[in-house]
């Protein structure tokens, strides 16, 4: 998930160089999954272009200094950055904003109602179950919430979410258990306790 | 297995990393225990949910994104600045004067280029990944050189053009260092200093240009590369 082809260190080998047609090449490479990391994360397409922004000025910046090796994935190493801006961003609107996640749910709706298609009774009872998986995951804390737009939006295994939280697969299972458990409760799943 | 034993197997389970031993003892685990086949029923409704209400993320000027980026980023540092360590002596017999003169005023201007000049037509094209497609785009430029006057479409003097392939030299460079091609590796030092030779010509005087393409000849880089191609003719890339 997290490889890319075999040109992979030809590009950051430029890149790290100082090339900016590296750089861009990269960055063309990467840049929607940054970005719908971020927006599944953010929750809102205006936060998700800041951190895409961020996450490639601070990786370019520092690619020149990181000790990237042929073991350790370019891509892997730009989504740790990534999750970390996205992380800060937050932590940074919370401190300007009171009701953060009450906000993060509205506009995740108000982002996801433009897209049209489907019937609408089947698009009715989806809309519906999308409000309380958005609720339910406005409720998470932000590292929980992390861990499941990791495992269940980009698809990543436990050992990537671990390597890009910088954590150890038991503490990420631990948080994926709690944050499913917590989604649990806000959601039709089963018959309860 | 024991119970409190689950959460720890689990996503492995899911994601298909147990041994066969393993994922046996999991399976009888959960035929035995209602409670533990209970809740791996709700963690895979919760992951069907989550699956079933994904929405496609809304699209993003990524355009945007890579002028401010780029914008933030420290000025692009020239990676085809030429390695000391492959000090080109044969030019200053070759050509002393052109080496001389016209290197020494270049590379002053290519190292102290204002940031901001870099032509973004140029960053965007594709880079050439075999040397034969490289050297494809490198002739019109050196033809231009062989036909004095030259007549040909300017591609020489095409600044973005020069620039992308001193870029996309370093590539070749790399791999060909990686296969440890050193044929190739010599071949490609030359076509940089001609390169870089071009890219400063004082134009005014057509006397430069036949100096070029003295360099050229003397290299034998146009009939290196025929005997690159011809070696390499079944192999497409290197
Ligand atoms: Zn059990």
């Amino acid at each position: 998930m997290l490889q890319m082809n075999g040109y992979e260190a030809d590009w950051v080998a430029l890149a790290k160089a100082g090339d900016r047609s590296a750089m861009r090449e990269l960055y063309e490479r990467t840049r929607s999954r940054i970005f719908s990391l971020a927006y599944r994360y953010a929750g809102n397409a205006a936060d998700a272009e800041d951190i895409l922004q961020d996450s490639f000025i601070k990786a370019f910046s520092s690619l020149r200094k990181c000790q990237l090796n042929e073991n350790s994935y370019f891509a892997t190493w730009l989504y740790r950055i990534a999750v970390n801006c996205s992380l800060d961003h937050i932590r940074r609107r919370r401190t300007r904003e009171s009701h953060a996640n009450a906000e993060w749910s509205t506009r995740l709706s108000a982002d996801t109602e433009n897209e049209g298609s489907a019937t609408p009774e089947g698009e009715y009872l989806r809309g519906e179950i999308r409000q309380q998986v958005q609720r339910g995951l406005a409720k998470l804390s932000s590292r929980k919430r992390m861990v499941v737009v990791l495992r269940h939006y980009q698809q990543l295994k436990i050992g990537e979410i671990a390597a890009v939280m910088g954590c150890s697969q038991g503490s990420v299972k631990r948080q994926l258990f709690r944050a499913l458990a917590q989604l649990k409760k806000e959601l039709p799943v089963g018959l309860g306790e | 297995m024991k119970c409190k034993e689950w959460t720890d197997l689990v996503f492995d389970y899911q994601d298909g990393r147990l041994a066969e031993a393993e994922k046996a003892e999991f399976e009888h685990h959960l035929r035995a225990c209602p409670a533990c086949s209970a809740r791996l029923g709700e963690i895979s409704e919760i992951d069907g949910l989550l699956q079933k209400t994904v929405t496609p993320a809304p699209g993003a000027d990524f355009t945007a994104s890579w002028q401010k980026i780029a914008a933030a980023l420290a000025p692009d540092r020239r990676v085809y600045a030429p390695r000391s360590r492959r000090a080109p002596r044969w030019a200053f017999l070759a050509a002393g004067f052109l080496a001389f003169f016209i290197l020494g005023v270049g590379f002053a201007r290519l190292y102290f280029s204002p940031a901001g000049t870099e032509n973004t037509a140029s960053a965007d094209a594709p880079f050439l990944y075999s040397a034969r497609d490289y050297f494809a785009a490198l002739q019109p430029v050196l033809s231009e050189f062989s036909n004095a006057p030259a007549a040909g479409d300017g591609a020489a003097f095409d600044s973005a053009r020069l620039r992308r392939l001193l870029n996309n030299l370093q590539l070749l460079r790399l791999r060909a260092d990686r296969n440890r091609d050193a044929s190739l590796l010599a071949l490609l030092d030359d076509i940089e200093l001609v390169l870089l030779e071009i890219a400063h010509l004082d134009r005014s005087n057509p006397e430069n240009t036949r100096l070029v393409n003295t360099l050229i000849q003397e290299k034998g880089i146009t009939m290196k590369m025929k005997v690159y191609k011809f070696r390499n003719r079944k192999a497409v890339s290197i």
